[in-house]
C-alpha cells in the first residue's frame, strides 16, 4: 500500500471513531448519568481521537515556513476546547442527547483544528498543541467540577 | 544554636566560598593570558572531578536528609494521641493544653481557605508546621518535650487578617 | 567584533529592545513597590493592610512578568539569527502580555485584588477585602499574560524543531549518541542558546497548559461559583504553572550570557557533548522541581514529595558543573574586557549560584518544615532574580550599547555601580535570609520580632541598591546617546 491510501485509510477511520465516539455514548445510553471526572476523561478520549485526525490530515502537507494566521488558530481552538468544558453544563446535556452529541462534535472539531492549525503554523507545533490540549483534557478529570479529598 | 541557625551559617560560609571562588577566577584575567586551547583540556578535567564530588556530597545529603521527613508512618498514626485543629480566618480552634513527652499528631484542616499551621516555641523560635486546607486533612506528628507556652502563626498567606491569625497551646 | 549575525535587521532589534525596555520599567515600578513593603514592615511608613497585600500580590505577578519579558525579546533576538523569525507573532505574544499587564494593574489600582500571585483557590473568592470584579480581572490578567507566553513558547518550539531537524535534531541527540556520525555528516549542533529556546519552550508550554486550565477552571468558578474545584488540584497547576514560569526566566536570560560573555572573552562557547546532556537534565528537572512548593501538604503523595527533593537537587548540577562553570573556564585566563556588560553577566553568575544554593537548603524536606513560608523562600529566589536574571539582562543591555557606540564607562562607574547593586543587594537579601532562619513568616504586613528590625535593614539595603540602579541608568543613557551619535 502507497503512503496517500495508507493516510486516506487513517483519516477515514479516525473521522468514523470521532463521530462514534461524539454522537453513540449520548444517545445510546441517555439514561445513564457520569460522575465528574469520567465525563471529563470521555472528553478527553473524543478531543484526542480529534488530535489524531487532525495531525494526520496535517501531514499530507508539511510545512516549513511559518504562517503566523495558523498561529492563532493553534491557540484559540484549544482555548474554546477547554472553555466548552464546564462541568455545571454536564447535566443538562445529558438529558439533551442530541444536543449533548453536538457538544461532544464541537469538540472533537475543536481538537481537530488545534493540531491541524498548528502544522499548518509550522511542522511540529501541530504535535505540541496536541499534548498540551490533550493534558488540560486529562487534567481537568482531577479536580475542575469536582473534589477528591484524600 | 538552634537547627536554623546552623543551616544559616552553612549556607553564609558556603556563599563566601562561592564569591571568593568566582572572584579568584576573575583575577585570573589581570595575569597572563592563555590561549583557549590550553585552558579547555585542564578546565574539563577539573569540572569531571568536581561533577563527582558534587555527585558524592549531594547523594551523601539526600541519604542523610531524605529518613527525616516529617511524614506520619502508619504506625504513629495508630499509636498517637490525635489533636483537631481547624483553621479559619483569622484564628485557630485548638485545645487550651497539649500533653508533653507524648507522640501527637494534629489533625489540621481549614473551613475556608489554605492556611498554615506553623508551631512556634516557648523560646519563639518555629519548630514545624504543615499547611491547613480545606477539603483536606493533614496529619503531623510531633512529641513535645519541653513544657510552656506555645505559639501557633498562619503560615500560609490567607487574606488581609493573615499576619494577625494567631493561636496558642501549653505544653504540660 | 561585530555582530556575527546578519539577519538581525533593525525590525529584529526593535522587536527585543520594545521587550526589554517594557521588561526594565515594569522591573523598576515593582521594586519601588517592594521597598514600600519593606518600609512598611519597618514601620518607616504606615500603610493599610489591604493596600500591602495589593502591593504585594502586583509586585510578585509584575516581577516574573518583568524577567519573562526581558528573556522573551532577548531568546527571541538570538533565534532569531538562526532562523527568520515572524515578528508580527513576536508582537502579538507582547501584545498579550502587556493586555494582561495592564489588566492585572488595574485590578489592583484601583481594585486592590490582593490574593497573592499565586491567587491560591479559594482565597480570591472568601473574605476578599476587594471587589468581584478586581478578582475577575486579575485572573484575566493572568491568562492574557500566559496566552502571550504560550504564543511565545510555541513560536520558540516552532523554530528549533524546524531549525534543527525535528526534537532530535533540537536536543543534539546524535552529537551525544553517534558522534563520529554527526561529524561525517557535516552536521552542525544547535548553538548553547538554541537549548535554552528549547527548554524554555517545552516546559513552557506545559507550564503554560496547566497554568490556562486552573485559570479556566478559576475563571469560570468566578462565573459560576456552584462549580467547586479541588484545593490540593488547583495548587498543584498554580505552582506548576508559577514555578516553571518563573524558573525559566533564569534559563532564558544565561542565553544572553552564552552569546554575550564569549565577545568579551575573545574565547568560544561552543555546544558540547556535555552542556547538551545538562541541558536535557534542564529540561526535566525544572519541569518536576515544584512539587518543592507542596512539602508541606502532607496529602499530597508520598513518592511525589521525594521526587521533589531528589530533582530539586540535581537542579543545581546544569548550572554548578557545566553552565557557570563553562562560563568560569571561559574567562580563565582569558584576556576579557572589564566592562559594566561583562561584570554583570559574571557577577549574575554568581547570584545565581549563591541564590541556587539557598534553594537546594529550602528544596530539603526536613529543612522546609522551619523554612517554608519563612523570609527564607523571598531571600533565594530574590537572590537569583535580583542579582541572577536582572544582571543577565543588563549585561546584555550594556553589552550591546558598548558595542554599538565603541565606548564604555569608567573604573570609578563600574566600582559605584558594583558597590550599590552588589553591596546594597548583600544587605538587603541578608536581611531576607536572616529573617528566615529566625522564623519570620513571610508575607507579613506586621512582622513579629525581629522582623521589624530585620526590614529596616532590608530597607536600607534597597535605597543603596536603587542608588546604584539610578547610576546605572544613568550611564546607560549616556552610552545610548554616544551610540546615536555613532549612527550614521
Amino acid at each position: 500500500m502507497s503512503a496517500v491510501p495508507r493516510r486516506t485509510l487513517a483519516v477515514a477511520l479516525l473521522a468514523a471513531a470521532c463521530v462514534v465516539a461524539s454522537v453513540v455514548p449520548p444517545i445510546e445510553s441517555s439514561s445513564v448519568r457520569l460522575d465528574v471526572q469520567t465525563h471529563h476523561l470521555a472528553h478527553a478520549v473524543i478531543i484526542a481521537l480529534g488530535l489524531a485526525l487532525g495531525l494526520v490530515i496535517a501531514s499530507a502537507r508539511p510545512v516549513r515556513e511559518e504562517r503566523p494566521a495558523w498561529l492563532l488558530v493553534a491557540i484559540v481552538s484549544p482555548l474554546m476546547a477547554m472553555l466548552l468544558m464546564i462541568p455545571a453544563t454536564y447535566d443538562f446535556t445529558e438529558s439533551h442527547p442530541l444536543l449533548h452529541a453536538l457538544d461532544h462534535l464541537v469538540f472533537a472539531a475543536l481538537s481537530l483544528l488545534t493540531a491541524y492549525a498548528g502544522e499548518q503554523y509550522l511542522r511540529g507545533v501541530g504535535w505540541a498543541a496536541a499534548v498540551a490540549l490533550e493534558m488540560m483534557a486529562v487534567g481537568a478529570a482531577f479536580g475542575y467540577g469536582i473534589i477528591l479529598t484524600r | 544554636m538552634d537547627f536554623n541557625q546552623m543551616v544559616l551559617v552553612v549556607f553564609l560560609v558556603g556563599s563566601v566560598l562561592i564569591v571568593a571562588a568566582m572572584i579568584g577566577v576573575a583575577a585570573t584575567t589581570r595575569g597572563a593570558p592563555q590561549p583557549q586551547s590550553q585552558v579547555q583540556p585542564r578546565g574539563y578535567a577539573l569540572r569531571a572531578r568536581w561533577f563527582w564530588a558534587l555527585g558524592a556530597a549531594t547523594a551523601l545529603a539526600l541519604l542523610i536528609s531524605l529518613p527525616f521527613v516529617p511524614y506520619p508512618s502508619n504506625a504513629e498514626m495508630a499509636g498517637a494521641q490525635h489533636v483537631k485543629v481547624t483553621a479559619q480566618q483569622y484564628g485557630f480552634a485548638l485545645p487550651a493544653t497539649i500533653p508533653a513527652q507524648t507522640p501527637i499528631i494534629f489533625d489540621v484542616t481549614a473551613l475556608d481557605v489554605n492556611h498554615g499551621f506553623g508551631i512556634y516555641g516557648p523560646d519563639n523560635r518555629l519548630i514545624g508546621q504543615v499547611q491547613a486546607m480545606p477539603e483536606y486533612v493533614n496529619h503531623l506528628p510531633f512529641t513535645f518535650s519541653k513544657a510552656g507556652h506555645y505559639t501557633v502563626r498562619c503560615l500560609e498567606y490567607c487574606g488581609v487578617g493573615h499576619a494577625y491569625m494567631q493561636g496558642a497551646f501549653e505544653v504540660k | 567584533m561585530s555582530e556575527p549575525a546578519l539577519r538581525n535587521d533593525a525590525a529584529a532589534s526593535r522587536v527585543m529592545w520594545i521587550y526589554m525596555l517594557t521588561g526594565v520599567a515594569i522591573f523598576a515600578l515593582m521594586a519601588l513597590l517592594g521597598l514600600t513593603m519593606r518600609m512598611e514592615q519597618a514601620k518607616w511608613i504606615p500603610l493599610d493592610p489591604t493596600m500591602f497585600y495589593a502591593i504585594m500580590t502586583l509586585h510578585g505577578a509584575g516581577m516574573i512578568t518583568a524577567m519573562a519579558l526581558c528573556g522573551m525579546g532577548g531568546l527571541w533576538y538570538l533565534m532569531n539569527r538562526e532562523r527568520a523569525l515572524s515578528t508580527l507573532v513576536a508582537y502579538w505574544a507582547y501584545a498579550l502580555v502587556v493586555a494582561g499587564v495592564v489588566a492585572v494593574l488595574l485590578s489592583v489600582f484601583p481594585g486592590k485584588f490582593g490574593a497573592g500571585w499565586t491567587f491560591l483557590y479559594p482565597l480570591p473568592f472568601i473574605g476578599a477585602a476587594w471587589p468581584s470584579w478586581a478578582t475577575g480581572l486579575f485572573l484575566l490578567g493572568i491568562a492574557l499574560v500566559n496566552v502571550g507566553w504560550i504564543v511565545w513558547c510555541t513560536q520558540m518550539f516552532g523554530c528549533v524543531v524546524a531549525t534543527y531537524g525535528g526534537i532530535r535534531g533540537a536536543l543534539a541527540w546524535d552529537l551525544v549518541f553517534h558522534p563520529k556520525r554527526f561529524a561525517a555528516s557535516g552536521r552542525h549542533a544547535p548553538p548553547p542558546q538554541a537549548f535554552a529556546a528549547l527548554v524554555a519552550a517545552v516546559d513552557g508550554l506545559l507550564a503554560g497548559a496547566a497554568g490556562m486550565l486552573v485559570g479556566i477552571a478559576l475563571i469560570v468558578h468566578w462565573l459560576s461559583p456552584s462549580i467547586p474545584l479541588d484545593p490540593l488540584w488547583a495548587k498543584n497547576l498554580t505552582f506548576f504553572f508559577g514555578h516553571t514560569f518563573a524558573n525559566l526566566t533564569i534559563y532564558m536570560a544565561i542565553a544572553l550570557v552564552y552569546v554575550g560573555l564569549p565577545r568579551y572573552a575573545n574565547r568560544e562557547w561552543h555546544t558540547s557533548q556535555v552542556l547538551a546532556v545538562a541541558w536535557w537534565g534542564t529540561l526535566l528537572f525544572v519541569a518536576l522541581a515544584y512539587f518543592h512548593h507542596l512539602y508541606m501538604d502532607f496529602v499530597q503523595p508520598r513518592p511525589v514529595q521525594y521526587i521533589g527533593e531528589v530533582v530539586s537537587y540535581l537542579a543545581a548540577f546544569p548550572p554548578a558543573v557545566v553552565t557557570v562553570f563553562g562560563g568560569a573556564l571561559l574567562i580563565f585566563r582569558s584576556q576579557l574586557r572589564w566592562t559594566m556588560g561583562s561584570m554583570f553577566m559574571f557577577a549574575g553568575m554568581v547570584g545565581w549560584i549563591v541564590g541556587g544554593f539557598g534553594a537546594v537548603i529550602d528544596a530539603t524536606i526536613d529543612i522546609n518544615s522551619t523554612l517554608h513560608n519563612t523570609l527564607w523562600v523571598p531571600a533565594h529566589f530574590h537572590t537569583y532574580l535580583l542579582e541572577g536574571v536582572v544582571l543577565f539582562v543588563l549585561g546584555w543591555i550594556f553589552h550591546q550599547l558598548e558595542e554599538r557606540s565603541a565606548a564604555q564607562s569608567s573604573l570609578l562607574m563600574r566600582w559605584l555601580v558594583a558597590l550599590g547593586i552588589f553591596g546594597g543587594g548583600a544587605i538587603f537579601l541578608l536581611a531576607f535570609y536572616v529573617g528566615g532562619a529566625d522564623g519570620v513568616p513571610r508575607r507579613y504586613a506586621t512582622q513579629p520580632p525581629p522582623g521589624p528590625e530585620i526590614s529596616a535593614w532590608a530597607s536600607v539595603g534597597i535605597i543603596i541598591l536603587l542608588i546604584g540602579f539610578v547610576v546605572c541608568l544613568m550611564e546607560a543613557v549616556r552610552l545610548a546617546r554616544l551610540r546615536r551619535a555613532a549612527t550614521p
